[in-house]
């Protein structure tokens, strides 16, 4: 997922020429929907609609079934995201030892609530049912690494050492 | 023999196309097909190498 | 040969306390002094005890090293490695072990413990099938590919087996059911979309054991006639994903999956799909939805994915706890050996996640029958910082919440239900008095609520109501008709929601109500959230018999709601207090204490 910010819609052009490679592997197969959506938004970084248009025409399924199953998901995003994805846990352990204030001072730091991303494109918000390791509860991932035992005054120092 | 699929030597045929029925019982205790001091000895080698203590074989 | 073996605990909970890095200063260390070669170091499965992770066991010295820090493992090279001498103060040490613990045996929390299905997490390198099998793996296989099928099914069954992920259904039957089902093509699916917040330990199992998983599977393939299967596992697992494709690519190389395996004529292929975070396929019916591409939905039942599941062919669906234990009850005598540990009606261990206010948290293997107070106390420690132990929430959104007075409840299946919680999958959260009971039902609602696929109407609108109703209780607008409203919604749901999402999530709400309604009682008619948790119901203040003036608190304070002089009693400016307790957590005295809120008309007059 590094390098999901490029080719993004950030500058209104998008390359569409990758779809068509992308989504090769799976013509004529069933019960690619889930996994041709999660090479698009792997490749983009998240779901642009001339993408799905795209894929829709090439795998002769209805654009609506595709965005059917993208809404449905949590891991599928129908906007742009940061280069950094800041993924606060809220399960019930996180939750039984202080996870909401992890949110909430991170969104007092950056000034966006969850499911938003900073304008300068560096962090995206969002929440995670359960990463599991609630051991270290109250848990946040940042990209793919995990921190925990967090307390809200640790927040400011992490986040700075992120580009 | 640097892992159990390699052939202990040119009797084992066992491979994807032509599956031996005691593949799993002769990685640990094989030879089993034919008898040979020195294949048994690559098989226990392997085994040394990673295994922990006397307890970690279990057959 | 090497001369020891360091495994070190490579699963999610020591990578976030960072062992990645202890072992890269460890291979450091061995470079620099030119040994590398003599030492083998494992990236190894979990070993359970998340609490005191980073962790390193030496073998054959069998020596448990914890808490460890990249700055460790030069004295642990010198003085271990080449001195040959144990390195004390890296042992375990707790208030509860008088002398360091050197290894598991003489470590509490692993004392009451049983290693099953957790028997090759920890010792053996995951990512390499040859170490598997040395511990006796595919031998299960091996053996029930010369066994007739219905044999198969009833060695389960005799074994007493029950499904793993949380309802309790015997394998066995499960197994015939799809068996004698008409058809030629049939499949197998593992539920490995680990969804209840508060519990890992699929992902322990998946990260630490893949092939004991796929062995699994592959006896059941054989014994009700499948060639194809398909684990469906949660893409927030990144490396539990890693490890079962490595796992799949070694067994097909090694012709333990593919066409014609060992020679038997047996078929088996399988793959991976990855879940894309809905909570609702954990059900059954709404994962098969998914594994075809659609939205996850679940469907009514009969007719079961035993007659008709995945493309409409019957399928035999079970959680990964469950297929890891196959092997054990395949192999010789593992029926007898399976069934002797447990109860009359729960066979066997089971795996449970340890979080929450609980002093060793991580994640452990017990028999089926201990009572939940030796797990929480004897293996988990008991609650951290002891305080008061108020409950422990079994099961995640589906179950319940048990009290201090069912402590001595032996874990079972039918004891769990009857306590109005679940086995669950096996995430035991443990609660303090600082949790407050009417705010944990809210937050489970409030993640049912949102996960709720929306297809039936107990569940879409029921969920929404009850979540009102408790929302309006923890802001302190709650009516003495709540209590009984939400009882009777939370009935209807039960008896009237499609799948077992809308049918479970009211059991947080009936079991804090059973258990807690005097806190619910107080919310409503005392606005009173004695915990101090739902925000609008309490106040803090400063106990100026404790206080010391330390300061710690004022300078902690986001909002600089705190004042008083270095060395005086502080005070807290409720006008400006967010309640975010920022200074409970830094106050070395315990001062700041919870308090009713005064009411309006006292303020104003």
């Amino acid at each position: 997922m590094g390098n999901q910010a490029e080719g993004s819609a950030l500058n209104g052009e998008l390359d569409l020429s990758q779809v068509d490679a992308l989504v090769e592997p799976y013509l004529d197969k069933q019960g690619v929907v889930i996994p041709v959506l999660q090479k698009i938004q792997e490749h983009y970084g998240y779901l642009p609609r001339p993408a799905l248009e795209r894929a829709a025409r090439r795998l002769r399924i209805p654009l609506s079934r595709l965005y059917g199953v993208a809404t449905f998901y949590a891991q599928f995003k129908m906007m742009p995201r940061g280069r950094n994805i800041i993924r606060v846990c809220k399960g019930t352990a996180c939750h039984i030892q202080g996870g909401s204030k992890i949110a909430e001072r991170i969104e007092e730091i950056l000034k966006i609530k969850v499911n938003e991303t900073t304008p300068d494109m560096k962090f995206t918000l969002e929440e995670v049912a359960c990463i599991g390791a609630c051991a270290l509860a109250p848990v946040m991932m940042i990209n793919d690494e995990p921190h925990g035992r967090l307390t809200p005054d640790k927040i400011k120092k992490i986040l700075a050492s992120y580009e | 023999m640097e892992r159990f699929i390699d052939p202990c030597c040119e009797r084992c045929t066992h491979t994807t196309k032509t599956p031996c029925k005691d593949f799993v019982e002769c990685c640990v205790e094989g030879p089993l097909c034919h008898e040979d001091e020195a294949c048994a000895a690559k098989r226990k080698a392997l085994i040394d190498k990673v295994a922990i203590n006397n307890k970690f074989v279990i057959c | 040969m090497y001369e020891k073996h360091l495994m070190i605990c490579g699963a999610t909970g020591c990578l976030s306390s960072n062992s990645g890095k202890v072992k890269e200063a460890l291979e450091a260390e061995l470079a620099r002094r030119g040994i590398k070669e003599k030492y083998r170091l494992v990236m190894a499965g979990c070993v359970g005890f998340c609490e005191v992770g980073p962790i390193i066991v030496i073998y054959p010295d069998e020596v448990f090293y914890c808490r460890l820090k990249p700055g460790d493992m030069a004295e642990l090279v010198e003085k271990h490695l080449i001195g040959g001498e144990v390195v004390e103060r890296l042992l375990y040490t707790s208030p509860d072990v008088e002398v360091p613990g050197r290894f598991y045996d003489t470590i509490p929390f692993y004392r009451k413990q049983v290693f099953n299905v957790l028997r090759n997490s920890g010792i053996i390198d995951p990512e390499i099938i040859d170490e598997y099998i040395m511990r006796g793996g595919y031998r299960a296989f091996s053996r029930a590919l010369k066994m007739e099928r219905p044999q198969i099914c009833d060695e389960v069954k005799r074994a007493g087996l029950r499904g793993r992920g949380g309802a309790g259904f015997p394998t066995g039957m499960k197994w015939e059911f799809t068996m004698i089902a008409p058809g030629e093509k049939k499949y197998v699916v593992c539920n490995a979309d680990e969804g209840d917040p508060g519990a890992f330990m699929d992902r322990s199992i998946l990260e630490g054991d893949p092939h004991a998983v796929i062995e699994g599977m592959l006896i059941c393939g054989r014994a009700i006639g499948a060639d194809e299967g398909y684990i469906y596992c949660r893409a927030e697992y990144p490396l539990a994903i890693k490890r079962l494709r490595i796992a799949i690519a070694q067994a097909e190389e090694y012709g333990l999956l593919g066409e014609n395996i060992l020679a038997s004529g047996f078929n088996f292929h399988l793959n991976i799909k990855e879940g894309a975070g809905a909570f609702v396929c954990g059900e059954e019916t709404a994962l098969l939805a998914s594994i075809e591409g659609k939205r996850g939905m679940p469907r009514p039942r009969p007719p079961f994915p035993a007659v008709s599941g995945l493309f409409g062919k019957p399928t035999c669906i079970n959680n990964v706890e469950t297929f890891a234990n196959i092997p054990l009850i395949l192999r010789e005598g593992g029926v007898e050996e399976f069934a002797s540990i447990g109860t009359e009606s729960s066979k066997g261990t089971k795996v449970f996640a340890l979080a929450g206010k609980i002093r060793n948290t991580g994640l452990c293997e017990v028999p089926m029958g201990i009572t939940i107070r030796e797990v929480i106390f004897d293996v988990g420690g008991g609650v951290q910082g002891d305080r008061e132990f108020k409950a422990v929430q079994a099961g995640g959104p589906s179950g319940g919440c048990i009290p201090a007075e069912l402590l001595d409840l032996p874990i079972d299946y039918d004891s769990l239900t009857k306590a109005g919680a679940i086995m669950g999958s096996g995430g035991l959260v443990v609660m303090d008095d600082r949790t407050c009971m009417v705010d944990l039902a809210r937050y489970f609602l409030s993640f049912t609520q949102k996960e709720s696929c929306g297809k039936c109407i107990p569940c879409r609108e029921g969920t929404k109501r009850m979540l009102e109703i408790l929302e309006r209780i923890c802001d302190g607008s709650g009516e003495p008709a709540d209590l009984d409203t939400l009882e009777s919604l939370a009935f209807s749901i039960k008896d009237s929601a499609l799948c077992g999402l809308g049918q479970t999530c009211p059991n947080p709400i009936l079991s804090t109500i059973r258990y807690f309604r005097h806190e619910y009682e107080e919310h409503i008619n005392e606005q009173f959230c004695r915990a101090g948790v739902c925000k609008a119901l309490f106040q803090y203040y400063i106990d100026p018999e404790t206080c010391i003036g330390c300061t710690r608190c004022a300078r902690v304070c986001p909002v600089s709601a705190i004042s008083g002089e270095k060395k005086e009693v502080h005070a807290i400016d409720q006008s400006l207090c967010t309640r975010c307790g920022s200074c409970v957590e830094v106050c070395p005295k315990n001062s700041i204490q919870i308090t009713r809120v005064r009411r309006k008309a006292d303020v104003s007059s």
